[in-house]
């Protein structure tokens, strides 16, 4: 059975008084920006924030067996 | 084209890429003052280490091939992808 990713993961994300999830629609966290990776790392791993530097396959839980 | 250039370019290129993606973010977050000073700051140094690269290495650009009135600098230096 495919899993349900907890979508407020381990960073979390800023808490929005969001009403209970409502089915068919999207919910994306508003990205706040704490730091940014040095320009050769962020131009390597192609983004400078961290944040956002989630390689597919790396966290098992956002992971679906192809 | 030599080691210096090669370098130059890449420093160029990732300082460039920094720029966009604050860009990226400044257009959903257009009020972040903290963003738009890291943004403000990144372009000056983008702009100068073009600048240093295209003193040493040449134009990046056709419209930066303005250092000589006597040669179409731009056709006459290596092009930015003309690489080893």
């Amino acid at each position: 059975m495919y899993q349900i990713p907890n979508l407020y993961g381990s960073q979390g994300a800023m808490p929005m008084n969001m009403p209970a999830f409502q089915l068919a629609h999207a919910y994306v966290p508003v990205q706040q920006m704490t730091c940014i990776y040095p320009p050769m790392v962020g131009l390597k791993q192609g983004t400078i924030f961290p944040e956002l530097d989630r390689p597919y396959g790396v966290e098992p839980e956002y992971t679906v067996d192809a | 084209m030599d080691m210096d250039c090669e370098r130059a370019i890449r420093e160029v290129m990732a300082a460039d890429f920094t720029c966009y993606d604050l860009a990226l973010y400044l257009n959903t977050h257009p009020f972040d003052t903290r963003a738009l000073a890291v943004y403000y700051s990144s372009v000056q140094r983008a702009r100068s280490l073009r600048e240093n690269y295209e003193r040493m290495c040449g134009p990046l650009t056709a419209q930066a091939s303005t250092r000589t009135l006597n040669c179409w600098e731009w056709a006459l230096t290596p092009w930015p992808w003309e690489w080893q």
